[in-house]
């Protein structure tokens, strides 16, 4: 066959939507760009069962493909391959390889926002993850969660964290959007309220506002872990006993770390640490480790290391 | 041909655009999911009319039916490297017109394994490209071609309907085959074909 241009949206859809269903997303992406109708046609790919995703350090992916967004550098000046437009803005791109599409911004936060706004109207599909491991401005990050709210009532995996988040803003996450696998918390409540934890997995890196009431309402947990902690002897006692009596029946991991349990507080009674033996499990893909724990089990027979660090007041639980 | 043993002996005649007709074996024709939808069971009253697509398109489609007559069913897309020398010969001996022509008909009549072959084939020509690449290998429509691409889907939809009655009116025909047992109902149709592909000859 000659090369010829050839005339890709003169096919019939069905045909169309064959061939777009041999594209990875970063190819549907480019194809985008070639025009408006080109746009249109992208969900005729089957990209409603895509899934997007906001990593770790500002990346947005799609199924695997990586969409990243960088601040402008001399750096960057030498490697473009041309602009690419992202919803009203036309930035600086270039294929870093087949998986991954570079986009340069004069700042990275609104780049963020304005190519995960554009994927989600490139691929209309649902968002997965939004996971962030940078600080960025609260009107950033709420626009962000408004667009995710606006499109579905559950992600798997969040991370609340923006600077300048009010009560009112994280109040408001939690109203509309149930996380399901992994909720991340880096806000802390200025003034402490109920909160739905019904996640398989909680990481709360300041959670000096948790109260004992919250720790009681994430019973459907599998791991809990909660940096920064102001919970007392007297609450972590409270909570052993529970787990103990099995009231939290899904906990296989968790971990607390609060100076404000005494140096002399001991789980169930039991010396501190034992032996030097380790013990590691993958919970939830992440493998958990526990060194010196003392035997325990639980009233119904379940088997645990439990284990305490008077020195970095840590607590940590994990079910065998 | 006398009283065939199998259906795949059976022929049925094919009418183009031009208004020519030229057979093709019932077990190429089973290819065609359109074919079998309308035609299988009831058989075909006359030449069938696909006269949406000229005699070389159509004659370039069935080739390849019969070329893979006695392949597997199909499963789903082929990669390109796996294509045989025969398939490979086939798509490159096309030049772009007649392969959106095959592309075509083997879309209307629902040719599976065709139709991914020349989708894979397509999407070659885009993939690992960035914009301004694939800017420079596709001709992006202008407004008047678009209503124009509207326009051509309204009449192949009214093709497929014309093909549809004509089906019925065949169908309508044959009433009194639905009585029988579904066994003796094939051998009634495929002898009512043979006869008709019979007569065809003797024209």
């Amino acid at each position: 066959m000659n090369s010829q241009p050839f005339k890709l949206l003169g096919l019939p859809t069905l045909v169309l939507r064959n061939v777009l269903q041999f594209f990875n997303p970063i190819e549907l992406f480019e194809l985008s760009q070639c025009s408006k109708r080109a746009f249109s046609i992208i969900p005729l790919s089957g990209s409603k069962k895509f899934n997007l995703r906001i990593n770790e350090r500002s990346t947005i992916s799609v199924n695997g493909h990586y969409f990243g967004t960088y601040n402008n550098s001399p750096l960057s000046e030498n490697n473009l391959h041309g602009t690419r437009t992202f919803m009203e803005s036309t930035v600086k791109a270039y294929l870093h390889s087949e998986h991954e599409l570079v986009s340069f911004w004069d700042n990275r936060n609104v780049g963020l926002k304005a190519v995960f706004f554009h994927l989600s109207k490139v691929f209309d599909c649902a968002i997965e993850y939004a996971r962030f491991t940078d600080k960025i401005p609260a009107a950033i990050y709420m626009s962000i969660i408004d667009l995710i709210t606006s499109r579905q009532s559950e992600i798997k995996d969040l991370t609340i964290w923006g600077d300048g988040l009010t009560d009112e803003h994280v109040t408001e996450i939690f109203d509309n959007l149930k996380v399901t696998d992994h909720l991340e918390m880096n806000y802390q409540y200025s003034v402490p309220r109920p909160i739905p934890f019904n996640t398989k997995s909680i990481d709360i890196w300041n959670s000096s506002w948790i109260t004992m009431e919250h720790l009681k309402s994430m019973n459907k947990c599998t791991v809990i872990q909660l940096y920064r902690s102001t919970l007392t002897d007297q609450d972590i006692t409270l909570f052993l006993n529970n787990w103990k009596s099995g009231k939290f029946p899904n906990l296989q991991y968790l971990f607390i770390k609060s100076s404000f349990i005494s140096k002399t507080f001991t789980a169930f009674g039991l010396p501190s640490l034992t032996g030097n033996q380790s013990h590691e499990k993958t919970i939830l893909g992440i493998e958990r480790e526990i060194y010196r724990g003392v035997d325990v089990r639980r009233d119904d027979g379940i088997a645990a290391k439990v284990r305490f660090d008077d020195k970095e007041g840590v607590l940590q639980i994990l079910v065998l | 041909m006398t009283s065939p043993a199998s259906s795949s002996e059976v022929k049925y005649l094919i009418e183009s655009s031009e208004g020519n007709t030229f057979d093709v074996s019932g077990a190429a024709l089973r290819q065609s999911n359109t074919f079998n939808a309308m035609f299988l069971n009831i058989g075909a009253d006359g030449p069938i009319p696909f006269t949406d697509y000229n005699e070389a398109t159509l004659k370039k489609v069935f080739e390849y039916c019969e070329h893979s007559v006695n392949e597997e069913n199909y499963s789903g897309p082929k990669h390109q490297d796996d294509l045989s020398k025969w398939d490979l010969n086939f798509f490159n001996e096309m030049d772009q017109k007649m392969f959106i022509d095959v592309i075509n008909a083997s879309n209307f009549l629902d040719i599976e394994r065709l139709t991914s072959y020349c989708c894979e084939r397509i999407a070659r020509m885009l993939r690992g490209k960035n914009t301004q690449e694939m800017i420079k290998v596709i001709t992006l429509p202008t407004a008047e071609e678009l209503e124009a691409k509207q326009k051509v889907e309204e009449k192949k939809a009214a093709a497929a309907k014309k093909v549809a009655e004509k089906a019925a009116e065949t169908a309508e025909k044959t009433e009194t085959l639905e009585e029988l047992p579904v066994q003796q109902l094939v051998q009634t149709t495929r002898n009512k074909l043979t006869r008709k592909y019979l007569s065809f000859s003797n024209e």
